[in-house]
């Protein structure tokens, strides 16, 4: 390759244009920048259906606003006392839209009422059945029970308007949850000897809004200290997206600062180190930043917001970016400007093509998170090349190389003779094929997307006991029902009813959470009208005249009553609405697209192998399966792929070095990886997606190394020193990452930890093969 | 005569300090707790709206664990057990009911346990209690002290002897209910102890 220069002015005119460029873009869109830390938001659609995928959104959506405590103690009323604390400071907060602990009477009252008026509509499965068996003396007998019992309470108000206790008995299979029950308007419950009390909140404001978060932590925080002063025994238990979420920003923002703070000391030590010079220090940092501000400039404006995964990835674009620059600076000080850059040109040149082929690998997944990341770094490496192609050629330097590490690297470069190299070279073909044995051996559930989530040890015990408590359903795993209008879609879901109940009674499923059951269909309303019809003209009443309880008179006005509201019907808007339905509205998704729809929330799944769509209107919804499908479909596609990379990289240097030391330079990387593999498999580490995103990375840099010293003369231990500084830099960045509390973060970086060391140990045998090859070659002209 | 009903009233002030100290409410406290409960008993409620009261009849039992068995018998049978850890029912086939969601209802329950088992210094918490005896009997007046309670309950009283003789309450609404209780010798404990198990 013929480098003829350009005019160094010239090249610092364009640097300093797109300097320019950069600081104008940052700062107008800096103010409306956005930090995202949902993780959903990195998932790519998994759904055929765009209307599943919306409905799966807008469910999770609503759930998110969702949190949920349990204030236990071993003393019930300690535990309604702070219950009540907690109720007292969520309401106060600009953030909750929605408190709900105690239920007052009015609420009661108001609920009562809202069944009372549309009692002869209303009735719960078992009524339905004694009604349709004809069983009417069940339903006076009950009621005198009740009334007579010593605990009837204000029933016996009901008894000239409902002697059946229809509404009663309606109310009754209208409750949220078995386990808990009514204390002074707490819904309270015992569980292994202790007590709790029931506290839920609604957000009106995102649960990823980091000043959400702080404002209701602190609150938190500062509630528990003065609980923990007077009150040793008692606890606030908690759960909810928004307590996920502010401890993943806390540990992303700990970890950008720890570990982009860590890697950036090392490298400045490390530079200063070994070129006793503190222009290279300056210059390299020229770079870093002009390649960090355009990778954040070209996120900014092709993305509406910045991941915080973009951002924990973006602090090691650090080890990478500095490879071009260490590069320039190992060169000898007798080439100045443009002749010092010509040196290292091709190599550099094609060390960002096989970069940038690495990270289009990450760009073409459908991960929009990983997205963001491959788009960071290929601008970001592009930022950094363009700094030292343009820039470093009008700096002069007189940076010196550290004797001690040239002797290192020296006394690395001679192990190549030393060693039987080339029999070693041969052995090492049987590395891949133990990785590719081993890597099938590892089990299925690698895929699963719930282990790359960052949890919180303390955040995870607290929702296993409320998920123990409560029992509630699986927010990510339910039935979608969808109709052309709302009563269609009642009806859809009054025909799931059946299947349900048949997977609950074989075990497949422990429970579901059916709304038809407490709004059903104007056709299920008239049915069950015509059912009570039945029961107002038996005989059933008779029972109440002999006891006295209702005259053949007030009997009358209750026929009259029930004739007047033949027609008044509960419809979804007004119950949804009510308190009593506002409770469960977060299963009405409403109209999406032509459809309406709602979700059919299933609990305990024991056989999820049975769970399919019942029909094409009631569909099951796996997003953890849907999820971790995609996760496992792109792991073997990106497999292929990097068979596929390395083959494309291999084919396009044998253009400039013939096929055998393309083959050389190529398996430099296999080996690399390979050796990755089998150290992740003996220390029992699954290799997932982001461990074989990762290779692509190990792949893009072993070739630099080799492209190094095929560009190399001779055995330079210079070439060496850059290769080393390189590998060390890419280890503290990306190394670092696997000291993450972030499963994903922490897989990517154990991958690189163990992939560039061993490519760096493995590039002086490969260089001098090369160096022998090239001798030979030499030899033979 | 001056002298007669100056003598009656002096006596009347010297025996004033007597009668205080026989009515000690952890006195009638320790008497209903040593009788425990074996009784028929006579419900009478008054119900504003019905124009007769419903008349109801059946047995109490407190067992030695602390369990108070209350069973109608007529006109439908139906049993309820409280204890300290909640309340069961049993229907007129003596199925047992699933837990009803009734509001105030452990309240309620939780009110009749301390009552039956002479727990008086528990029901002032909830309530203002006053008392006063005559010879032989007693009689121990609350009123509720709280909104929660007043919510279905404006007032209690409980009279009695050596044991509970009645006790009645009046609702908001203005229903009462008058509970008299027939303390009998023979045993209720096999009957009842069925519904313990």
């Amino acid at each position: 390759m013929r480098i003829t220069g350009i005019n160094p002015r010239l090249g610092y005119a364009i640097w300093g244009f797109f300097s320019i460029f950069l600081v104008l873009t940052l700062s107008s869109q800096i103010s409306t920048l956005k930090i995202e830390t949902n993780i959903l938001k990195l998932l790519p659609p998994t759904e055929t259906s765009p209307v599943i995928d919306r409905a799966f959104k807008s469910f999770a959506e609503k759930n998110m606003q969702q949190l949920v405590f349990l204030a236990k103690s071993q003393d019930k009323s300690k535990a309604i006392k702070l219950a009540n604390k907690l109720s007292t400071f969520l309401g106060q907060s600009p953030w909750i839209g929605q408190v709900s602990s105690e239920i007052t009477t009015q609420n009661q009252t108001e609920a009562a009422k809202l069944i009372f008026n549309y009692r002869y509509h209303l009735l719960n499965e078992l009524d339905q059945k004694l009604l349709k068996e004809k069983q009417f003396n069940v339903f006076s007998e009950d009621s005198v029970q009740t009334l007579f019992s010593p605990i009837s309470g204000g029933l016996t108000s009901l008894v000239q308007t409902d002697p059946f206790l229809l509404s009663y008995r309606f109310s009754q299979s209208a409750t949220i949850n078995s386990s808990f029950e009514l204390y002074q308007g707490y819904l309270t419950t015992i569980f292994n000897g202790e007590y709790y009390v029931l506290v839920n909140a609604k957000l009106k404001a995102s649960p990823f809004d980091p000043m959400v978060q702080k404002d209701i932590i602190l609150g938190m925080k500062k509630l528990e200290r003065n609980i923990n002063e007077k009150e040793v025994e008692s606890l606030l238990i908690r759960t909810g997206a928004l307590f996920y979420a502010a401890n993943a920003y806390d540990t992303a923002k700990e970890e950008i600062s720890t570990i982009g703070l860590t890697s950036l000391v090392l490298v400045i030590v490390l530079i200063l180190f070994s070129f006793k010079s503190i222009r290279p220090l300056f210059l390299t940092s020229l770079a870093l930043v002009f390649g960090i501000s355009c990778g954040f400039t070209a996120i900014l404006l092709v993305f509406e917001e910045i991941h915080l995964l973009t951002l924990v990835f973006g602090a090691s674009l650090i080890g990478v970016a500095v490879d071009y620059a260490f590069h320039y600076f190992a060169v000898d000080n007798s080439s100045q400007g443009w002749n010092r850059l010509r040196k290292i040109l091709p190599a550099i040149s094609l060390g960002l093509v096989s970069s940038v082929v690495g990270y289009l690998a990450l760009f073409s997944t459908p991960f929009p998170g990983l997205q963001q990341m491959a788009l960071f770094c290929i601008v970001g490496l592009s930022g950094a090349f363009i700094t030292v192609v343009l820039l470093f050629p009008i700096v002069e330097l007189n940076n010196k190389l550290s004797v001690s590490v040239l002797k290192l690297c020296n006394f690395i470069l001679s192990l190549g003779s030393i060693f039987p190299t080339r029999k070693l070279w041969y052995v090492m073909w049987s590395l891949p094929f133990i990785a590719i044995l081993l890597s099938y051996q590892q089990n299925d559930n690698k895929d699963d997307i719930r282990q790359f989530q960052n949890v919180n040890l303390d955040l995870k015990e607290q929702e296993n006991l409320i998920k123990d408590i409560l029992q509630p359903e699986a927010s990510n795993q339910f039935f979608l029902v969808r109709g052309k209008e709302p009563q269609d879609l009642l009806v859809n879901m009054e025909r799931a009813q059946k299947p349900l109940q048949k997977l609950v009674e074989e075990g497949a499923i422990n429970g579901f959470l059916n709304i038809s059951e407490q709004i059903p269909s104007i056709q299920k309303q008239k049915a069950n009208y015509r059912l009570v019809k039945e029961l107002m003209n038996s005989e059933a009443y008779a029972l109440f005249l002999q006891l006295g309880l209702l005259t053949s008179d007030d009997y009358e006005s209750i026929k009259k009553d029930f004739k007047n509201k033949k027609y008044s019907y509960v419809k979804p808007d007004f119950w949804f609405d009510s308190l009593l339905g506002g409770a469960f509205s977060n299963l009405w998704l409403g109209k999406m697209g032509d459809y309406y729809s709602a979700i059919i929330p299933i609990s305990g799944i024991n056989r999820l192998d049975e769970l399919t769509d019942i029909s094409p209107q009631i569909l099951f919804v796996d997003k953890v399966s849907k999820i971790s499908q995609v996760f496992k479909k792109y792991r073997h596609h990106s497999s292929q792929l990097l068979f596929v990379a390395i083959l494309l990289i291999c084919f396009m240097l044998s253009f400039r070095y013939g096929i055998r030391k393309s083959i050389l330079i190529s398996s430099s990387p296999i080996f690399s990886i390979s050796i990755t593999i089998v150290v992740l498999a003996i220390l029992g580490v699954p290799l997932t997606l982001f461990n074989t995103l990762a290779l692509f990375l190990v792949v893009g840099i072993g070739i630099d190394y080799g492209l190094f010293f095929a560009e190399s003369k001779k055995a330079n231990a210079g070439t060496l020193m850059a290769i080393l500084l390189s590998a060390l830099t890419t280890v503290f960045s990306f190394g670092l990452l696997a000291l993450s509390d972030t499963m994903a973060i922490k897989a990517f970086g154990l991958t690189m930890l163990f992939g560039i060391a061993s490519a760096f140990f493995i590039s002086p045998f490969i260089g001098y093969l090369l160096l022998e090859q090239k001798d030979n070659l030499n030899a033979g002209k | 005569m001056q002298k007669i009903l100056l003598s009656i009233i002096s006596f009347y002030f010297l025996m004033l300090p007597s009668i205080s100290d026989a009515c000690d409410i952890n006195k009638i406290s320790d008497l209903i707790a040593n009788n425990r409960l074996n009784a028929k008993f006579e419900q009478i409620k008054t119900i504003e709206v019905l124009s007769k009261p419903l008349r109801s009849q059946g047995v109490m039992w407190m067992s030695e664990s602390g369990d108070l068995v209350w069973q109608v018998n007529r006109p439908i049978k139906s049993t309820i057990v409280i204890n300290d850890q909640g309340m069961v029912q049993f229907d007129r086939h003596d199925k047992k009911i699933a837990k009803q969601k009734m509001f105030s209802m452990d309240e309620i329950s939780l009110m009749f346990l301390n009552i039956a088992n002479g727990n008086l210094e528990e029901l002032e918490k909830g309530f203002d209690m006053t008392w006063k005896c005559q010879i032989g009997t007693w009689e121990v007046m609350l009123e509720p002290k709280n909104k929660k309670i007043s919510n279905f309950l404006s007032a209690l009283s409980i009279r009695g002897d050596t044991k509970i003789q009645q006790f009645s309450y009046t609702e908001p609404r203005g229903d009462t209910t008058e509970i008299t209780l027939t303390h009998q010798l023979d045993k209720l404990s096999e009957l009842l102890s069925y519904y313990l198990k």
